[in-house]
């Protein structure tokens, strides 16, 4: 299950984007309950308290229960190890670029703490109308019935978007990240939305490279999915060996191509669409 | 990125590995030390891609005069679109047996993974394809490092002595971990006289490491076309298509959503270009400047859904760019998110008109084109 709305440490606050994003959550209602930024412990932002390191935040703060990073890429290795340490069980990994060396040490060593990473390059969560730890922009996404798991950010608010046109809402949202290793499968975040009982229709949108969406069509097959799901799968028209933005969206010699994907998909008995477009008219087919 | 093949084997030669001797020669064929060479050598054309082989880009020569006659040749080719830069010419190695052998990352299992074959010097999508029962694949925890035991399995496999095999695995694991790479791959393997030599090598390195990665780093830079170049300059998130729709939109995934958008409705993307994250209306402004230079491009379809990104800043790009562009060519500007009515007075009011529609606005620009 996604941590509930008990309390939220921000690694990074006082950067940036850190700063910028912390007020953003606080306003949807995001209970924000304190932030990590070395050499600025003791000192305040926006009233959230700050500390120099995980462990004290936490001593401080036992409520919470997740961490959202925004510490730059070459840091961020050591900030996402203080959190697992500190014995954080849900880590939400938002730069983009961390090496893939860490990423993958970061991941297994994570698993066997017992923590979860969303991400890394990932938009974060959010369940509409209760909280989101993230970056996604708030108004794209109304409550409701849908779950939308999903490898590209802008990619989900365009999706969100178009169904709320259709009178359709979200009841949570999850962005599993757009690197090559990450934490948290498209897989899992569906396994999370067949337990949500607000759930009745999940969304999945992938991309070209990797395997994650092989993995849900072979879950599917073995019936492990009840929910009806609608995927769509970005990068058809994209060539072999070009990394397509993401460093995760990469066609290779070893397959990973929108058609297999897709052919795969329809096999297991998952609807799929040919353009995010439509998507909103055949998830009302399902509801 | 991916090195040269005299790069990655370089680099496994210092972490133990034997590999034919060799020389390697660019434009100014300077040819240092190829005396030496014990002949006949293979010339073979240096390329960041697979297939060269198949159409002559590995040669064999008898000696010094042959090899400088094919070395000259390959050096004005190009290879399935690369231009050669530089050869590699090396002593030809007599051999019984040839075999695979890579490490690489398994983004299912989120490990690494080392791949042993018994039948080498085909590529391993062929060998998988054909005889998958010659692969064994062994999955190694990032947290821990290659043991006895990876070793005797691949040993027993490959039908390879365990003492003549480990320092190999060993060298390929240190090489692997120690440059951030995704792949290293040597292919074949060859059993000469009793040693192992890797006579192919191939290996990326992760981009996302190459701040740290600084002896990688500092290799020659790639080939590229003048448009990936500039492409680079500019710092824009950047893939050639071939087809005549330019496209920019924002994030990898919307970006590939809008190509494949373009596709479905008959057109022919142009490129992949992303300026997602936030981008300010400068770098729109280079990025619309970029694709209406592009002598290819006839129309240009913005697809943009805001949220870090503000369409009011996306606008004012657009007309930026528009006011100091003199190649006049349709731009098809779809808004939506942060800021798009905005952003939709700012390009009224230049004369560019707006969509909200993504699928009505990719139709225009598909029939803009006159691909239908």
């Amino acid at each position: 299950m996604l941590p509930g709305n008990h309390g939220v440490l921000v690694q990074g606050l006082t950067g940036r984007e850190g700063a910028f994003h912390a007020i953003q959550m606080m306003s949807y209602g995001t209970k924000i309950k304190a932030g990590v930024t070395p050499g600025k412990g003791g000192t305040s932002f926006e009233n959230i308290p700050v500390y120099d390191t995980v462990k004290e935040a936490i001593k401080a703060h036992p409520e919470i229960s997740c961490s959202v990073v925004f510490v730059p890429a070459r840091y961020a290795n050591d900030a996402i190890l203080e959190a697992v340490d500190g014995g954080i069980k849900w880590i939400v990994a938002i730069p983009e670029g961390i090496p893939l060396k860490d990423a993958l040490y970061l991941v297994n060593y994570a698993r066997l703490k017992g923590s979860k990473i969303l991400g890394p390059n990932s938009p974060g969560f959010i369940v509409p109308g209760s909280m989101k730890v993230g970056i996604m922009p708030s108004d794209a996404f109304v409550p409701g019935r849908i779950g939308l798991v999903s490898r590209s950010g802008t990619l989900t608010y365009e999706v969100a978007n178009a169904l709320k046109k259709k009178g359709l809402g979200i009841s949570v949202a999850i962005g599993v990240g757009g690197d090559a290793i990450v934490g948290v499968s498209l897989l899992e975040a569906i396994e999370i939305m067949e337990l949500d009982e607000r759930t009745e229709v999940i969304v999945m949108l992938g991309e070209i490279g990797g395997t994650m969406e092989e993995e849900v069509a072979i879950a599917k097959s073995a019936g492990a999915l009840k929910k009806p799901i609608v995927a769509y799968i970005a990068g058809m028209a994209a060539p072999q060996g070009k990394r397509m933005g993401h460093a995760g969206a990469i066609l290779t010699e070893f397959g990973g191509s929108a058609q297999e994907k897709v052919k795969l998909l329809k096999s297991a008995g998952i609807n799929t669409s040919e353009s995010p477009m439509t998507i909103p008219d055949q998830v009302m087919k399902l509801i | 990125m991916r090195l040269y093949e005299y790069e990655a084997k370089r680099l496994l030669k210092n972490a133990g590995i034997n590999v034919p001797e060799g020389r390697i020669l660019d434009r100014s064929l300077r040819a240092e030390g190829l005396d030496t060479l014990r002949k006949p050598c293979y010339v073979k054309a240096q390329v960041p891609i697979g297939g060269r082989g198949k159409v002559g880009g590995i040669q064999k020569a008898s000696d010094q005069d042959e090899i400088m006659e094919k070395a000259a040749k390959l050096l004005t080719q190009s290879i399935n679109g690369y231009p050669v830069e530089y050869v590699l010419v090396e002593e030809s190695v007599e051999f019984v047996d040839e075999f695979y052998l890579s490490m690489t990352i398994d983004r299912n299992k989120n490990c690494y993974a080392l791949l042993a074959g018994s039948k080498g010097g085909v590529e391993i999508e062929t060998i998988a394809r054909e005889h998958p029962e010659t692969i064994a694949k062994i999955h190694i925890s990032p947290l821990r490092t290659i043991k006895d035991f990876d070793v005797r399995y691949v040993s027993n496999h490959l039908k390879i002595s365990k003492e003549m095999l480990k320092p190999v695995i060993l060298s390929i694991d240190e090489t692997m971990r120690k440059y951030d790479a995704e792949l290293v791959e040597v292919n074949p393997l060859v059993m000469s006289s009793s040693t192992l030599v890797a006579l192919d090598a191939k290996m990326i390195v992760d981009d996302s490491s190459l701040f740290r990665q600084k002896e990688i780093a500092s290799l020659p830079p790639r080939w590229k076309t003048p448009e990936e170049r500039e492409a680079d300059l500019l710092k824009l998130s950047y893939v050639a298509l071939g087809g005549d729709i330019g496209i920019i939109s924002n994030g990898a995934g919307l970006t590939m959503s809008t190509m494949d958008l373009i596709k479905n409705e008959g057109g022919k993307p142009a490129n992949f270009l992303d300026l997602g994250g936030g981008a300010q209306s400068e770098a729109f402004k280079s990025g619309v400047l970029f694709l209406l230079n592009n002598p290819k491009i006839k129309v240009l379809f913005i697809n943009i859904f805001g949220g870090i990104t503000r369409c009011d800043e996306v606008a004012k790009g657009i007309v930026a760019s528009c006011e100091e562009s003199k190649k006049i060519k349709p731009l098809v500007v779809r808004l939506a998110g942060t800021n798009h009515l905005i952003g939709k007075q700012i390009l009224e009011r230049a004369g560019i008109r707006v969509y909200e529609d993504p699928l009505e606005a990719s139709r225009l620009a598909v029939s803009l084109a006159g691909d239908e």
